[in-house]
């Protein structure tokens, strides 16, 4: 918790609220299950960036990522 | 005469020392205040200065001046002066450092003759004293205003109607009434008291901070923290500031946003987990702080070692912070096995020594001070996280100066990690460990309880906040759940904790009024049926589904298999 | 690179004047502004009053990346009201300064040292200056603008100027994020 800047996790959580709810606007089912499995991991991906210098966006993009890597979508969406 | 100093009464040209037993004696003293000024004999007009003195000393930065002490017959004029001049090396106050020159520190036992005192005993042994606490209560807990009363004296408990109560202390806390039926040398009200340590820690404090006890007791632990850190500056002939304006060093955002930070907490997985070790470095940020000597004045002093973050350390003079800080970690140590409760208010000093290091109105610590401490902090605790990896263990959770650990040889991770890193450590097996998580499914760090070998440890479960009925509930939780050796036993228990939920439902409708309050602030709250109100105002019925609904929800956050 | 808001009109009116202050009762409003005008004059010195808070050193560089900048951002903290001076006397050249009255004491040293070497300021205030007005450097200040939400954007209204009488200038939300084609190619490139 930083005294200058705002917390880490707040920012996180910021972000993949904005992805969240952009992601709800769209209505595209696959996204929107992509973006709920993100968030239960994004605080995974902060444990192991804790040395790293990584932006919140980053980290919220690379979550998504990992669960659009594994195909996770239960929709008819493309699975790999 | 001999005795404990217990209190000094400053009179007109002397002062009356309060030694325990009630016996007093008075010693003739003048008062010291320190002046700067170019102009020693203005000050001097003042009937009640009685002789000066110039002293020399410096400034924190090193620059040399000169002080003007001047000897007061009464402390009034203190008050008077201070209005008027720039007054320097007011902690520690003026009632310890007379004491100091005097001889008799609070706390010490002492021998006066002929207006002569000296130390016979310098170590504070209790069983000498006689110490009190008395709090009045009402029927919903503590209360100024409550007619029964509850005393703690030398041990030994006393309950009664406070009209039966008499006694008889050296020092003494008290409530309310309750202040007016006691007789003490030092009566300290609790309702003015804003320091958060018992009697016992207030005298610690005292006996560690050479200061009457009298004096602490309505400053916060600041006043406690920066007086030990005082002496030390007060020894060297070093100026003890009123305030210190700083220009911090300037940052770019990358610099701002790797210093900007506090330690360095994990998500911690989730559920249950067996045969795990807690591993806790001892004293982390004091221990940090002696190591790399960081204090205001030792922070880029000079460059003996440049770190990663733009700030310097230096060894050539050991720093006022870290010393002040050594004795207090070392007597830490050695109370824990004495008294645990004076050893647990010398820990709240280290405690908010780190924090004070950053605090803007700090006499002795600087922003870049306090980001160096964390940042060794973090680093300490990364090294740590990396010979987990590397010895193939499972890290469960790590948070700012302690981590959760699975797997073999856990004692050689903990002796590799005191080499590496150079700090102490604790290791503390548990044979089970919960991690629960928030109400919206995130990992929760502040929360989770084990079974060590002293019963089931709870962290972040049972809040001041909380209904008396549910702190109850929680401990005989914590009870039921120690009988449980594995995670596995600990889920056959869900019967039995349903059982014990069902009693406590039933409670809520025929509890006692004392199991509805909420303390909030300190004030006493009872839920009733359009809402919170004050209960001072008495009993007037409370809401059962709150109260149904409240138990429900704790037992769904500890016990998550249900 | 100059003190800039990064709106051409608003930096044609204040042009002229070395001391600028923005205020704003919307703290969340000011803020976001500030971070863009950071964003955009840098490189650039920034002083930052109080005990916490602040800056968002992200949101500056998305701002950043947004416009296209990539100057140096340098900052200066000043937690208590002793420090506010003493910071300002040691920062030469132009420089954002947030908050520097919020202390609401030594205003008479902090407004000498902000003028001390003659060089441009920006001040945002979070504070009604209209209330406060008289009390805390305003008469040094060359222009004084107030920043408020309206619905779909946010005005400026230039509510003390020594060459123009009170005006109001409307913007859209989007324009505080730039033009969002060119905001997402860069984010992607």
């Amino acid at each position: 918790m930083g005294r200058t800047q705002p917390s880490f996790t707040a920012s996180v959580d910021s972000e993949m609220e904005k992805l969240s709810r952009i992601a709800n606007r769209v209505g595209l089912p696959c996204l929107r299950q992509a973006v709920t499995e993100a968030s239960k991991r994004v605080r995974y991906f902060q444990n192991a960036s804790y040395d790293e210098m990584m932006s919140p966006q980053e980290l919220v993009m690379l979550a998504l990522i990992s669960a659009v890597a594994e195909g996770f979508c239960s929709d008819g969406g493309v699975r790999s | 005469m001999e005795g404990y100093v217990v209190d000094i009464l400053p009179g007109a040209g002397s002062a009356t020392l309060i030694l325990n037993g009630f016996k007093t004696v008075e010693v003739k003293t003048t008062f010291p205040i320190y002046i700067e000024t170019r102009d020693p004999d203005r000050v001097a007009q003042h009937p009640d200065v009685v002789y000066y003195e110039g002293e020399q000393w410096r400034y924190l930065d090193g620059r040399e001046v000169t002080l003007h002490r001047f000897e007061l017959r009464d402390l009034r004029a203190y008050y008077h002066l201070s209005k008027r001049y720039r007054v320097l090396n007011e902690l520690p106050t003026v009632l310890s450092q007379t004491l100091f020159r005097l001889g008799a520190l609070p706390f010490r036992k002492v021998s006066i003759r002929r207006g002569e005192v000296e130390i016979v005993k310098d170590e504070l042994d209790l069983s000498e004293l006689s110490i009190a606490s008395v709090v009045t209560e009402d029927w919903f807990g503590p209360s100024p205003t409550g007619h029964k009363f509850r005393a703690n004296l030398n041990g030994r408990e006393m309950t009664g109607d406070l009209d039966d109560l008499s006694l008889r202390a050296d020092v003494a806390e008290c409530m309310g009434r309750a202040c007016h039926k006691i007789r003490a040398s030092v009566k300290l009200n609790m309702e003015e008291k804003r320091a958060p340590v018992s009697v016992k820690g207030l005298i610690e404090w005292s006996y560690v901070s050479r200061t009457p006890v009298r004096e602490l007791m309505r400053a916060t632990i600041g006043k406690a923290l920066t007086t030990n850190e005082a002496w030390v500056a007060f020894k060297r002939r070093v100026i003890i500031p009123d305030v210190v304006p700083r220009v911090e060093k300037e940052r770019n955002l990358e610099q701002l946003r790797s210093v900007d930070k506090g330690g360095l907490v994990l998500f911690p997985k989730l559920g249950c987990f067996n045969d795990v070790v807690q591993v806790d470095f001892s004293s982390l940020y004091p221990s940090i702080i002696i190591k790399y000597n960081i204090s205001a004045e030792t922070v880029d002093a000079c460059h003996d070692v440049v770190t990663e973050i733009g700030h310097d350390l230096c060894y050539k003079e050991k720093g006022i912070v870290p010393e002040a800080l050594e004795w207090l970690v070392n007597r830490k140590e050695y109370l824990k096995s004495v008294d645990p409760e004076r050893a647990e208010a010398v820990k709240w000093i280290l405690v908010a020594s780190f924090g004070y290091l950053g605090y803007r109105n700090s006499k002795f610590g600087k922003i870049e001070a306090y980001e160096l401490v964390t940042h060794f902090a973090r680093k300490t605790l990364r090294n740590a996280l990396e010979i987990a990896s590397e010895r193939g263990l499972e890290v469960i959770h790590g948070i700012v100066d302690s981590l959760m650990v699975k797997g073999r040889d856990v004692d050689d991770f903990v002796r590799e990690v005191q080499e590496r890193t150079g700090f102490k450590l604790k290791a503390e097996p548990m044979s089970w460990v919960v991690l629960t998580s928030r109400r919206d499914g995130n990992p929760y760090p502040m929360r989770y309880f084990g079974r060590t070998s002293d019963g089931v440890k709870m962290k972040g479960v049972i809040r001041d906040n909380m209904p008396n009925l549910v702190k109850d509930f929680l401990e005989d939780l914590r009870k039921l759940m120690s009988s449980a050796s594995d995670c596995e036993e600990l889920m056959t228990l869900r019967a039995e904790v349903m059982r014990l939920l069902r009693g406590y439902l039933e409670r809520v409708v025929s509890g006692e009024p004392r199991d509805y309050v909420v303390w909030v602030k300190g004030i006493p709250y009872v839920r009733g049926v359009r809402g919170f109100y004050d209960a001072r105002n008495g009993f007037l019925g409370r809401d059962l589904e709150y109260y149904r609904q409240y138990l429900s929800r704790t037992v769904r956050v500890v016990y998550p298999w249900l | 690179m100059a003190l800039t808001t990064g709106f051409p009109l608003l930096d044609s009116l204040i042009s002229e004047d070395k001391i600028v202050e923005f205020y704003s009762l919307d703290r969340e409003l000011l803020t976001l502004f500030y971070h863009r005008v950071i964003a955009v004059s840098s490189p650039v010195q920034v002083v930052l009053v109080g005990e916490r808070g602040g800056l968002d050193p992200n949101m500056v560089e998305r701002f950043q990346r947004i416009y296209g900048v990539t100057g140096e951002i340098r900052v200066r903290r000043a937690f208590k009201v002793e420090d506010v001076s003493q910071v300002l006397k040691v920062v030469r050249g132009e420089a954002v300064i947030v908050d520097p009255y919020q202390h609401r004491k030594c205003y008479s040293n902090i407004v000498k040292y902000l003028r001390l070497d003659g060089s441009r300021k920006y001040i945002f205030s979070f504070m009604d200056r209209e209330r406060e007005g008289s009390l805390f450097g305003a008469h040094s200040a060359g222009s004084i603008l107030k920043l408020s939400r309206t619905k779909g954007g946010f005005k400026v209204e230039i509510i003390k100027s020594v060459t123009l009488g009170r005006l109001e200038i409307p913007f859209a939300t989007w324009e505080i994020f730039g033009r969002s084609e060119s905001g997402l190619i860069r984010w992607i490139i």
